[in-house]
């Protein structure tokens, strides 16, 4: 018996150390050498179909790698600039009318499928024509028949597409602008002799520079190998030159301490988005991981969304402005910067995030309008000083990085300034708009005391969670009954389009470019349904004529200095009316280790922004750099 | 005739355990807040791809045709019982389209590897140990592995599964933060990747499922070995090891043999805390994603086979009690 049983603890132990020598020997996950794989945190977590690559079928996930290494769109985004940008489009669309529902597309040339079969317009069109064909099958055609009414083939490089109505921002229906698009281009000679709605397409063909080599089968890692012709993928014929690292390996590392741990022990390159105490763990415990800013407040505000309050405007008080902009005054916002984020965010009034380029543009331009905006009883509710507030607050608590900086410069930092803390104004508006308080001390309305919740994410979408918890500390202190209802994602993302909610912890303002009519376009009262119905327009069940009398002039006009004025226009609306309560640009701490790999975009080398999700991370993959 | 009565009469109970369950689950998810089409879309929008009004109306009418979620809840609720009755549990619809049998084969192994191997060893161990602590409760070697067990059981159980990633992963690096099995293959490679792999989480969930195994099989023996009839034995000359064996064990194991029963089956459901620690490509992962993602489908083809694991092993412990227990088969 004993023989016995130390033949099986010795053949365990066996095979438990061939497994770790494996491990050992500084590779990958994957089985590729550590100091050739570029390893990137997989923002998507586990995929739960790993074997299904086919990107027309609404169930493949594409944020494994996919959609960021081999996948390429007409026209790309370059995040610092604020603009699009040509890619397998050679330019961008021509209109060849002046209701803007004719285009010619031209495309780039020299551009080759991974399997070596030349990139052309016969993809193109044949891609519009089969998803216009299953419009009824594929979510992605019925998104594109809202757009696209026909095309024409013109020659190899050229075609020309035919809109349902006017579209005048087609490059941006059709091309990127956040994150990626829909519309991705089926190579033609692989396609004709498969069925779009039922192949999985297990190995799947791109443009990219990168192709899928393996995958583990339960879905929590993928693998990318360089193509050998990397010259003629979109990247290479953009830039001239190839990425670096032969290999790109996406995997999910589940919970926030696992992602620490394999940052700290150098088994990831890049991560995506952790808390602030995550970071602390990691500054101190790897010299080699870094973020977008060399000190504090190190995250990237440069994301294109932004978190605030959103009101369901259907339900009473707060389907009155003066209540909203009470909300608004009862929040000091040093504070809930504070609570939220120690202070790492920009912070924004306008219902457009305020990344760096959108800063400059909309927070920054407008700035003087906003300090001169007055309301009709000669009171003044823009707070400037909001920056110079919170860097008192910061030096007072330690933070010396932000020491001896200038207004300006924490301006450029911590935003343009938000709406001031008047707890008075805030009762006097209250007060007008038919509210009492009660013996307790909290505010009712009709009798009755208001009392709701703060819907908000639980365990995902950090920023918006602590967001909810901050503010609801602020306003149950200035007297109202409110909770936070913290919801998983399912219930959570399903309150905002029936208006199943009175107050959401919410980001419905995102943006990129300076004509805002995309982004805007939803808050029209065209869209507007009841709570109770779903909306496919603003979750906030906002209406004003004055902002629909601006989206109407804009809807019509390609992006240009009238669509800008315009976008202006509509933001003051939006902010005079509190079409929602908008806080803080998102604030993404993305670190990055420079053990294996180095040259990655920050605040002082900001070739691109930090969106390893995005498509445009090919571009970014580009200009890495082996270590030494 | 009285057999058959009996037999009948468990195979009703079985059926309606699960019909009940499969009812309740169906009406529980359409009744939450939560809708499948909806997540979609703002999973869609939430990355900050803008859509048109127009183009979400078209989507929602094709998601909700791709979904199966055209037609009354009545009709839907018929066609859901009838796919159940032939093991069809239709497509996943965050996976769309895989079908939810294909994802319920790829986790089933991994669940039923870990924790049909742990259970029985915890139930071994943890039943031999309390046996002792229950029927030598004097000896110094009961009292020390009482008091560790008792130590062990109420640490919860995240922070024991925690401790041992940071030690095993992290600090020595001796296994990986997450697991790579691969492709199936009948081979001594994939053998020792899959024991090397799921050692962390079998040892999580060993320490702690041991715990409760010696409590309870402690308190069943310290009581059956204060019975007269053990006193009896004593008194006839019978040695220790016997008394041991033959009154005390036999009588001690009968309610642990029905909860192994109850655990096996409870196996079906995978263990959630575990496999989202260790990221064990287990079923609790699926259920999981089911919930967050409102996956009815998934979700419904899970519970299912979680009810129908369940009441099978109730239906086998009912039927098979009789040969185990004279006492009920005389009865």
């Amino acid at each position: 018996m004993k023989k016995i049983l130390s033949i099986i603890v010795i053949a365990v132990m066996m095979m438990t150390m061939a497994g770790f020598s494996a491990f050992a020997d500084e590779q990958t996950v994957a089985g590729t050498p550590r100091s050739e794989t570029l390893v990137v945190e997989s923002l998507v977590g586990v995929v739960g179909n790993p074997g299904q690559h086919n990107p027309w079928m609404s169930g493949t996930v594409l944020d494994a790698g996919l959609h960021q290494l081999s996948y390429s769109h007409l026209w790309e985004m370059d995040t610092i600039q604020g603009v699009q940008i040509p890619d397998l489009a050679a330019e961008m669309p021509i209109a060849l009318n002046d209701d803007y529902s004719s285009f010619k597309v031209v495309l780039t040339e020299g551009i080759k499928w991974s399997d070596g079969e030349d990139f052309d317009a016969e993809d193109v069109v044949f891609t519009i024509n089969k998803l216009l064909e299953l419009k009824d099958t594929l979510s992605n055609g019925a998104q594109l028949a809202s757009i696209v009414e026909s095309c024409e083939y013109v020659d190899k490089y050229e075609l020309i597409i035919n809109t349902v109505g006017s579209h005048p921002r087609i490059s941006e229906e059709l091309g990127v602008t956040v994150w990626g698009n829909f519309f991705y281009i089926m190579p033609e000679h692989y396609w004709k002799d498969h069925d779009v709605a039922t192949d999985l397409w297990e190995s799947p063909i791109g443009t990219g520079p990168y192709t899928l080599s393996a995958y583990d089968p339960n879905g929590y890692w993928f693998l990318f190998e360089l193509r050998e012709d990397a010259e003629f993928s979109d990247v290479g014929v953009l830039t001239g030159k190839v990425p670096q690292a032969k290999y790109v390996l996406f995997t999910a590392y589940g919970t926030e301490e696992k992602k620490t741990m394999a940052m700290l022990n150098n088994e990831v390159d890049i991560l995506c988005d952790i808390s602030p105490e995550a970071w602390e763990v990691l500054l101190a415990g790897n010299p080699n991981v870094a973020c977008w800013l060399p000190d504090y407040p190190y995250g990237c505000f440069d994301d294109p969304c932004e978190r605030g309050m959103q009101f369901n405007c259907d339900i009473e008080p707060f389907n009155q402005k003066e209540v909203r902009w009470a909300m608004a005054l009862s929040l000091d916002m040093v504070q809930v910067s504070m609570d939220t984020f120690s202070g790492q965010m920009r912070v924004s009034p306008l219902c457009m995030p305020p990344t760096t380029f959108m800063s400059e543009a909309f927070h920054k331009e407008m700035r003087q309008q906003l300090i001169d905006y007055t309301w009709e009883d000669g009171y003044q509710p823009f707070d400037k000083d909001y920056a110079v507030k919170l860097y008192e607050v910061l030096i007072s608590e330690g933070y010396d990085a932000v020491e001896g900086m200038t207004e300006d410069e924490l301006i450029d930092l911590f935003g343009v300034g938000w709406w001031k803390y008047d707890t008075e104004k805030a009762e006097e508006l209250l007060t007008g708009a038919g509210c009492e308080r009660d013996a307790e001390g909290f505010w009712t309305y009709n009798g009755e005391r208001i009392t709701f919740e703060i819907v908000s994410p639980a365990g995902f979408e950090t920023q918006s969670e602590r967001l909810a918890y901050a503010v609801q500390s602020q306003w149950r202190e200035f007297g109202f009954d409110v909770t936070v209802q913290a919801s998983e994602a399912s219930y959570f993302h399903n309150c905002g389009a029936p208006g199943n909610y009175t107050c959401g912890s919410y980001w419905p303002s995102c943006g990129v470019v300076k004509d805002l009519y995309t982004q805007l376009r939803g808050w029209h009262t065209d869209y507007y349904t009841p709570s109770g119905e779903v909306t496919t327009g603003c979750h906030a069940r906002f209406q004003s004529e004055k902002l629909d009398a601006v989206l109407d002039q804009m809807a019509p006009l390609a992006s240009g200095d009238e669509t800008y004025e315009l976008s202006k226009e509509a933001l003051m609306i939006m902010a005079d009316e509190a079409a929602w309560l908008p806080m803080f640009g998102t604030s993404k701490l993305v670190p990055t280790n420079s053990t294996y790999w180095t040259n990655y975009p920050d605040s002082e080398n900001p070739y691109n922004g930090p969106w390893w999700w995005w498509s445009c991370f090919k571009l970014i993959v580009n200009e890495f750099q082996p270590a030494a | 005739m009285r057999l058959t009565k009996f037999i009948l009469s468990r195979l009703l109970a079985w059926f309606l355990t699960i019909l009940v369950g499969i009812t309740v689950v169906f009406f529980l998810q359409r009744m939450m807040p939560a809708d499948p089409v909806e997540g979609m879309i703002t999973k869609m929008t939430s990355m900050g791809t803008t859509l048109s009004p127009e183009e979400i109306e078209n989507m929602r009418a094709t998601l909700a045709r791709q979904y199966g979620l055209e037609g009354s809840l009545f009709e839907q609720y018929l066609d859901t019982l009838k796919r159940l009755a032939h093991f069809d549990f239709g497509l996943s619809m965050t996976n769309y389209p895989t079908t939810v049998a294909s994802m319920i084969a790829q986790a089933l192994p991994y669940t039923l590897c870990l924790l049909l191997v742990t259970t029985i060893l915890s139930w071994i161990i943890g039943n031999a140990i309390g046996l002792l602590a229950g029927f030598k409760k004097e000896k110094w070697y009961s009292k020390l592995m009482e008091t560790i067990s008792m130590c062990i059981y109420p640490i919860p159980y995240f922070m024991v599964a925690l401790v041992i990633m940071i030690l095993m992963a992290y600090v020595k690096r001796w296994f990986p933060l997450v697991p790579s099995f691969g492709e199936f293959a009948f081979s001594w490679e994939w053998l020792s990747k899959v024991i090397y792999n799921s050692f962390m989480p079998a040892l999580s969930l060993m320490l702690v499922g041991t715990g409760w195994w010696i409590i309870s099989m402690k308190a069943l023996s310290s009581n059956v070995a204060e019975e007269e009839y053990v006193n009896y034995g004593r008194l006839k000359g019978l040695t220790e090891a016997t008394i041991g064996y033959r009154y005390v064990f036999r009588n001690s194991i009968l309610s642990q043999v029905t909860a192994l029963a109850l655990h096996i089956g409870g196996v079906f459901g995978g263990s959630l805390m575990c496999e989202i620690t260790f990221s064990y490509p287990g079923v609790g992962q699926l259920i999981n994603s089911a919930i967050y993602n409102s996956d009815y489908n998934l979700l419904t083809g899970v519970i299912f086979i979680s009810i129908f694991a369940v009441a099978t092993a109730t239906l086998l412990i009912d039927l098979i009690y009789p040969l185990i227990d004279p006492r009920i088969r005389n009865s």
